[in-house]
């Protein structure tokens, strides 16, 4: 396993697990204190704490997927596109973990107050995971056209291929940043709902607004992907 | 199915002495929902107490919570899985338990306030309390607590141990014993070991008696030890379960009475009669005339609503998918005159959810938790019943998933794939939620369509036409290039309908040219379907793979055992962690994408008078 496979296994776990670290300390502290003053909220709280480890979930699948194949790799263009791989989990899993502790801690506010406001803030509360699971996505379109998912074996990729892999990892990292920006409207919406639960319906326009940027990201390194034939 | 029931709007006179046994049994019903008299007859007022009745009603119903509040809960396992037993008050104890609030809740305060203070009392102190006893019990045959004295008796009231009973009635001298009444209690607090003892006997065997018992040892016990005493007391005197059982019996009877109340502030009357109106679904109204015609003497008509008139939601499904309907109104409930989108929503949903938790092994273990989720939480509340019917449902599309998918316990046991395996074919997944996002969305455009058809807004309906031609012009074009489609007609023909679509938008409203986008992130966002379903899969390979070496180890016993439950254990986690993954972005695809296309949550939902809690 080179250096760049090793970077690539480093960032997935690493900055996914950051992200999920910083979004359940988040949640946790707040949902410590609610359960402290309402016991019964419990279940709860675990919810939208778990919430926050889903980023390092992915981070540890793609992780796996390198661990598990890439310890043949020597050629120069397959590291970079498995570092590509890993960086594009990783950093998305850090923006997503943060984006789902501010709204989930938000959103742990409201149930605390009303428990029907459940079903609507969870959907604020998923949405910046959206962007971690964009990330995987790319990360998988680029390990199986690496051969590491799917079987065949390991391919021997061009450097067309290893530098459209990073661009596309850079894109999706970089457009991914939205997650943490959907947790904080997300946040807010969440307590406007606490004034008027029928706002529902139009904050999410607005909310969704931002994580359109992440998926016009992901659409272009698909694209992108695509034009050198990984997918 | 696919319309809100059609409703139909009544408008009733009463004698007034009737009015309470109809609202009673119509409540029993639950098909009337009361709404403000729009045309009052001359004379006929609203009864201006009712806001003062209902302000008691509840304030006594803010005490019962707050009492309900203050009792222990249940674990959260038990709330979840654990059967209620359901207590409701029978009918002809209900103005009994009405006429008897203050009391019930003084009592249930009472009692509460003593319970917590035995709560307060430190362990330590009850502690030393048993000790002091035991200690005491070791060098003498009994401890007495106290001696109590009327004209004619004595009473002495103490420990004294097991063991030791049959010595302290030997004790007794026999001309004494005669006219002594002993009797024995279990302590709570002391344990088995010591009993309770109290002996009663006339006031001139009390010198012979406490005479025959210091010649055994007789030690009384000091006000130190106090407390310990008051604890055993009041853990003796204060039955929890009752309390709950009495406040709860009373909210209901409280809040069935609230509910008559709100009932009426919508009725308005004269000295003898009353007028009321309300909505009825249609199907109903036969159930509402017959029960009018067995014992009330009444004057009923029926009216359509008028065009201008937004009657009160009542969705109709079918029961398998009934329970989808909680989802539709988590987002918002649909106007009367719109297309109920439960039941594509309950396909769609169920799809979704077993594409995304495709597993045979993870898809029974959900229906496990649900079925037991269902005979918990669902006999608690009816979010928890609809909740549970949700969960069995999509817990079944997982199974028929995995088998299509050929996925069992990540490849622990192999079955064949059905049709295609999304982890090991990921593009073709890929193009297959692609699919399902463009179909789901030209179905939302269509219910759009056909919703604005119904209002009569033409204008918004052709809008929704031209979204429709745009996305399936673009996708055209799309194929095209893919190499999916070689004919150069289809070239021409998906541009000339995707900018026919454009200029149509441009017309209408050339807002809409900005949010052209949002139709390709839409499509885009059905990726997410493949990503989880690898996701889930691929933590199932991880978890398999650590298993593995144990299970073929050779050691039949401590391998199989080992690895079965590292299996068991981590396919519980998947469940709890994938499953709500699933279901949140299942539910996110509806909300977003789905409903954004028709979706105006501007009705109201129908609220029968009801009495059923």
């Amino acid at each position: 396993m080179d250096i760049f496979t090793l970077v690539s296994v480093l960032s997935a776990i690493g900055f996914s697990g950051v992200g999920s670290m910083l979004g359940i300390a988040m949640t946790a502290s707040v949902s410590s204190r609610m359960v402290s003053e309402k016991p019964e909220k419990f279940g709860l709280a675990l919810v939208f704490t778990v919430l926050a480890e889903t980023p390092v979930i992915y981070g540890l699948l793609v992780s796996l997927f390198i661990i598990m194949n890439g310890s043949s790799v020597n050629d120069f263009n397959t590291s970079i596109s498995i570092l590509s791989a890993g960086l594009s989990v990783g950093l998305t899993g850090l923006f997503s973990g943060l984006g789902i502790g501010i709204a989930g801690s938000a959103a742990l506010g409201a149930v605390s107050e009303r428990d029907e406001l459940f079903g609507k803030s969870l959907i604020f509360t998923v949405l910046p995971e959206s962007i971690v699971i964009y990330g995987l996505l790319v990360s998988i379109v680029i390990v199986r056209g690496a051969g590491l998912l799917g079987g065949g074996g390991i391919h021997q990729l061009d450097s067309v291929s290893a530098y459209t892999s990073l661009a596309s990892s850079a894109i999706i990292c970089v457009t991914g940043g939205s997650g943490y920006y959907l947790g904080k409207t997300g946040a807010k919406a969440i307590s406007s709902l606490l004034k008027d639960e029928d706002s529902f319906g139009k904050s999410i326009v607005f909310v969704v607004l931002i994580e359109s940027i992440a998926i016009y990201g992901l659409l272009v390194a698909i694209l992108l992907l695509r034009g050198v034939g990984m997918l | 199915m696919f319309r809100p029931a059609r409703m139909k709007k009544i408008r009733l006179l009463l004698p007034v002495d009737q009015e309470d046994r109809f609202l009673r049994e119509i409540g029993k019903l639950g098909i009337l929902q009361v709404k403000t008299v729009d045309k009052r007859p001359p004379g006929f007022n609203p009864d201006v107490k009712i806001d003062l009745e209902k302000n008691n009603l509840l304030s006594l119903i803010r005490r019962c919570d707050t009492i309900l509040n203050r009792l222990p809960k249940e674990g959260i396992i038990i709330q979840l899985i654990g059967k209620s037993n359901r207590i409701d008050p029978p009918e002809e104890e209900e103005d009994e338990i009405y006429n008897n609030a203050q009391s019930i809740l003084n009592d249930a305060e009472n009692k509460l306030n003593k319970w917590e203070k035995l709560k307060i009392l430190k362990l330590s102190t009850r502690k030393q309390f048993s000790l002091r006893v035991f200690s005491l019990l070791k060098n003498n045959l009994i401890v007495l607590k106290s001696v109590r004295r009327t004209d004619y008796l004595v009473i002495l009231e103490g420990w004294v141990k097991r063991d030791d009973v049959d010595k302290l009635i030997e004790t007794i001298p026999e001309p004494v014993k005669s006219e002594c009444l002993i009797s024995l209690e279990e302590s709570v607090i002391l344990g088995r070991e010591v009993l309770k003892v109290r002996l009663a006997t006339v006031v001139q065997n009390h010198s012979i008696l406490e005479k025959a018992l210091s010649s055994h040892g007789v030690a009384s016990f000091s006000s130190e030890g106090g407390e310990g005493l008051e604890t055993e007391e009041i853990e003796e005197a204060i039955d929890i379960d009752s309390i709950k059982r009495q406040t709860t019996l009373l909210k209901k009877v409280l809040l069935k009475r609230l509910e008559i109340l709100k009932a009426k502030a919508s009725i308005v009357r004269v000295e003898s009669s009353i007028c009321l109106e309300g909505w009825v679904k249609e199907k109903d109204l036969e159930k509402l005339v017959s029960t009018l015609k067995k014992s009330y003497t009444y004057e009923l008509s029926v009216e359509d609503p008028d065009r201008w008139e937004e009657p009160p939601v009542a969705l109709e499904n079918p029961p398998i998918i009934r329970s989808f309907e909680t989802i539709t109104l988590m987002f918002g409930t649909p106007g009367y005159r719109q297309v109920d989108p439960t039941p594509i929503l309950a396909l769609t949903y169920a799809i979704f959810f077993g594409l995304m938790f495709a597993d045979v092994f993870d898809g029974m273990l959900l229906l496990l938790f649900s079925l037991l989720l269902h005979r918990g939480l669902g006999s608690r509340s009816w979010e928890g019943r609809r909740l549970s019917e949700i969960l069995i449902t999509i817990s079944f599309s997982s199974i028929v998933f995995g088998f299509i998918t050929g996925e069992f316990m990540g490849g622990a046991v192999k079955i064949p794939v059905l049709w295609f395996n999304g982890f090991e074919d990921p593009m073709y997944f890929l193009w297959i939620a692609i699919l399902l996002g463009v179909i789901q969305l030209t179905v939302g455009l269509v219910i759009g369509f056909v919703n604005e058809l119904l209002l009569k807004r033409f204008r918004n309906a052709f809008e929704k036409l031209a979204w429709l031609m745009l996305l399936h012009g673009s996708i055209i074009v799309l194929l095209y290039y893919s190499h999916y489609l070689n004919w150069d007609f289809y070239l021409y023909s998906g541009s000339i309908i995707a900018v026919s679509g454009l200029i149509l938008m441009a017309i209408i409203n050339p807002r809409n040219l900005m949010e052209v986008t949002r139709l390709v992130s839409n499509v885009v966002s059905y990726t997410r379907i493949v990503a989880i379903n690898i996701s889930h899969a691929g933590v199932s390979r991880a978890f398999w793979l650590l298993a593995s070496p144990l299970i073929y180890s050779g050691n039949p016993i401590v391998g199989l055992l080992a690895g079965g439950a590292i299996l068991l254990v981590t396919h519980f986690f998947i469940v709890f962690i994938e499953s709500f993954i699933a279901f949140a972005h299942s539910l996110r695809l509806h909300f977003v994408e789905f409903f954004s296309k028709f979706f105006e949550p501007e009705g109201n939902i129908f609220k029968p008078l009801s009495l059923a809690f």
